[in-house]
């Protein structure tokens, strides 16, 4: 296959790419074919394979998987299904020509250190679900609505809480920690038989079947409980449980083909680590205490992927939190 | 007898807020009794195998496909159903290939195709919103900046810019103008009149020329010059150049400026030019209401008192016609798409003596800090609630958290919103909010005003049907809703006192 472009008469010059997260960078570096999976008004998706590559405007946010380009894509005039053609430092998809020789590469900044307050702002920020839309996931984990999914999804929370849990002490159910509360009584056997970061069959299979139980669950371009999951794996990274992050990262990857390919990559992105800077806001706002921050940036990302995200981050937050006691 | 109908769409990706606003109006066609549109991962074909929806076609479906499942109540309303739904479907899809085939790329293609067009309506990110409008300063054009997020050293630059060319630099951040009749970006289709608007303030021209428009009048030209046209570092430069060009109109004989309380020296400067004109001025600044005027302007408090000394005459109001209502709690909670209608409430309540805050106070309210208390005025369309997302005349969706979190807020008792219609804004916001609210209301009552025509692309009077049908108390104007809820809330207030006392 042929790398080489063909700049005629008729294309525009090149748009220059400002900046790349370092998935994306990897990726363009490797080059190969593929095809754009999605247009929409302010981004689009490339996908090479397992990989996608989002091409967007500044407002969209800078992130692992994410070109950010001088241009309103909606104008670009690019379709779904067009071949594209990467390397060279170049992209070529239609008549545009995307130029990455002098781009930044971007990445988040160091997480900030959790203050003591942590529990006191993971609590705050559940008492704030109310706010979120019907359909999210974050009603689930706080016991708020009664709709289909929160019904399947309320137990599955549970499962995933119970496995980052240590074993239970007598008052760790209250009244005001749903999730916990709904624990079942099998579930808190199994984690009393398991030390809580051991790595026996029985906690991999319970991790195992917990992340096959979320991912691919629920509504949006990403699934809720795809955006759960990462924002376990984001406040597992901020927080430094370096080994749970890395088991869950394991267990995420595998189950990788239950959802969609497009937020499969978003998750393997996750589980290496890589999150976009809108969520990293968000996390970084949990860990210095600020729970409005934290609920102004869910409520910028997608319809209820900020929530979802948020519900995913707050209950690991209370979970791995006991771990540092 | 019900039938289960199913469409997988291959590898299909849509943007999630258009995959919720989608399941919403295929859940509402006629004949459709269950709806789902989901992608099709195992863990979600569990949740349509257990509602009972998921047919032959949906269990094929792999991860990565988008599943439309349905329950119609008879076989022909299914296929009816389906067809509709594949048109939503289809909708996105093809925007890219509108776009392409229709519209220019660059600034030097479209005046080629249309040599004899005098402005250019710039709405790229912030970032490139300058190089955009210098562009179109240099082909001779006058700009109005949609674009926000432009720094106010740039503004300036460019509005000197297009000064010492004779050009108007509308914005940035300007959501509103009607050029000859011709309503851009955020704007109500009115009849051409006699009354010209300059305005720093997008929705502050619309309500003005919605009411304008409803009691009869007309619009020569609306003029937006972006909201801090008026700060001191800018000079009012747009804003003094409007008045010149309305002050030479022959279809101009009343001009309305509106704008949030400008700085002082910029005020004199607008106020001297307003004087060296012949024509009657009303004078709008929101918030601000100890300012001297020259002989030929007078001074409106809010957006509707503008509106009738434009006109000349009090505009009709069925505010005293609405039966009392009956609120749980003592306070009134303002959720707004429309920043100058938020501003407007708080003066129709400071100026009632009532105390009150909001994000983006105006003279006289307080700034509002954490949780929202008392009686509370929130824009929605601050930065605060737009940043990366759409503004709320575009997906009123944005006002569903913090309507929720008002509707479980037992302090209050009275929920005011605006709805805004015309060109740019969604297709169906009082739809919408009908549908959030459903008929419950718990001792909550809902106050509204709707600023738009029944011209517009959503008529007036459907929008107010949809919201009356919900029991949803509609105003004639943004005032006249603010000051029913306060009073409203007034009486619940009194009933609270008077049980306290017993």
């Amino acid at each position: 296959m042929s790398l080489a472009f063909d700049c005629g008469a008729d294309v525009d010059p090149s748009l220059a790419v400002k900046r790349a997260g370092v998935v994306a960078r990897a990726v363009c570096r490797r080059g190969g074919r593929g095809e754009v999976a999605a247009v929409f008004e302010r981004s689009l998706y490339l996908r090479l394979g397992d990989d996608f590559i989002c091409i967007g405007d500044p407002t969209i946010g800078n992130g692992p998987t994410t070109l950010i380009i001088a241009a309103r894509v909606a104008e670009l005039g690019l379709q779904r299904g067009q071949s594209a053609f990467i390397g060279n430092a170049r992209i070529a998809v239609g008549d545009v020509l995307l130029d990455l020789s002098n781009c930044e590469t971007w990445r988040p900044p160091p997480w900030p250190i959790a203050c003591a307050t942590l529990p006191g702002t993971c609590a705050e920020i559940a008492q704030r679900a109310v706010e979120s839309p019907a359909d999210s996931l974050v009603r689930a984990a706080f016991g708020i609505g009664d709709t289909p999914l929160a019904r399947r999804a309320r137990p599955r929370i549970a499962k995933f809480a119970s496995w980052l849990s240590p074993p239970p002490s007598s008052s760790s159910a209250t009244a005001d920690d749903p999730v916990n509360a709904a624990l079942s009584t099998e579930l808190r056997g199994q984690c009393l038989l398991d030390a809580p970061l051991s790595r026996g069959t029985t906690r991999g299979e319970m991790l195992a079947q917990a992340v096959r139980n979320l991912i691919g669950l629920g509504y949006g371009l990403t699934p809720s409980g795809d955006d759960f999951l990462i924002g376990a794996l984001a406040m597992l990274d901020a927080l430094q449980q370096t080994n749970i992050h890395a088991a869950l990262g394991r267990a995420v990857v595998a189950a990788a083909d239950r959802t969609s390919p497009l937020s499969a990559s978003f998750l393997r992105a996750a589980a290496a680590g890589h999150v976009g800077e809108n969520l990293h806001r968000m996390i970084a706002a949990i860990m210095t205490g600020e729970a409005d921050a934290a609920v102004a940036a869910a409520t910028h990302i997608g319809h209820t992927s900020g929530w979802d995200t948020l519900a995913g981050a707050v209950v690991t937050a209370r979970s791995a939190d006991d771990h540092r006691c | 007898m019900s039938v289960i109908r199913n469409e997988v769409r291959r590898a299909t990706y849509l943007d999630s807020i258009i995959l919720m606003r989608m399941s919403r109006e295929i859940a509402a066609l006629a004949g459709v009794e269950e709806a789902g549109l989901i992608m099709g991962t195992p863990a979600n074909k569990e949740i349509l195998r257990e509602a009972g929806i998921l047919g032959p076609e949906g269990e094929k479906a792999e991860a990565g496909d988008l599943i439309l499942a349905l329950r119609a109540a008879d076989p022909a309303a299914a296929e009816t159903a389906l067809t509709e739904a594949g048109h939503l479907l289809d909708r996105p899809s093809t925007l890219g290939a509108a776009v392409a085939a229709d519209a220019p790329r660059t600034l030097r293609a479209a005046l080629r195709e249309l040599p004899e067009a005098n402005l250019a309506l710039i709405s790229v990110p912030g970032d490139f919103a300058v190089a955009e409008a210098r562009k179109a300063l240099d082909l001779g054009l006058h700009a109005m900046i949609f674009s926000d997020n432009v720094p106010l050293a740039d503004e300036v630059a460019l509005k000197r810019e297009a000064r010492e060319r004779g050009l108007m630099v509308m914005g940035p951040d300007c959501g509103t103008a009607i050029i000859a009749g011709v309503p851009l970006a955020f704007a109500n289709v009115v009849p051409r009149g006699d009354i010209g608007i300059v305005g720093a303030s997008g929705t502050g021209i619309q309500e003005i020329s919605s009411l304008i428009a409803r009691a009869g009048g007309g619009v020569s030209h609306a003029i937006g010059t972006g909201g801090r046209d008026l700060k001191a570092e800018v000079g009012a430069i747009t804003t003094l150049m409007a008045i010149d060009a309305l002050d030479a109109d022959a279809a101009t004989n009343h001009v309305v400026l509106v704008s949030k309380p400008p700085a002082a020296d910029v005020a004199r400067r607008v106020l001297d030019r307003i004087a060296a004109t012949t024509k009657p001025f009303t004078v709008c600044f929101i918030g601000l209401s100890d300012f001297a005027l020259p002989a030929n302007a007078r001074a409106a408090p809010t957006l509707k008192a503008a509106a009738e000394l434009a006109l000349g005459r009090p505009l009709a109001s069925r505010a005293a016609a609405v039966s009392p209502l009956h609120v749980r709690g003592p306070y009134v909670r303002g959720l707004f798409a429309g920043g100058t209608l938020c501003s407007e409430a708080q003066v129709v309540f400071a100026a009632a003596g009532a105390a009150v805050s909001s994000n983006v106070p105006v003279p006289g309210a307080a700034a509002l800090a954490g949780a929202p208390a008392g009686h509370t005025m929130i824009d929605l369309g601050d930065d605060e609630f737009t940043r990366g997302r759409p503004h709320p005349m575009i997906e009123p969706a944005v006002r569903d958290g913090p309507l929720t979190a008002a509707l479980a807020d037992t302090n209050v008792g009275v929920v005011l919103v605006d709805v805004v219609l015309g060109y740019g804004g969604h297709a169906d916001p009082a739809g919408h909010l009908a549908q959030v609210l459903g008929a419950r209301r718990d001792g909550v009552a809902i106050v509204a005003s709707v600023t738009g025509t029944d011209a517009d692309p959503q008529p007036r009077r459907e929008q107010v049907a949809k919201l009356e049908a919900v029991s949803v108390v509609v105003a004639d104007s943004n005032a006249d809703a603010a000051a029913l809820a306060l009073a409203a809330a007034g009486r619940a207030n009194t009933r609270e006192r008077g049980a306290a006392a017993r």
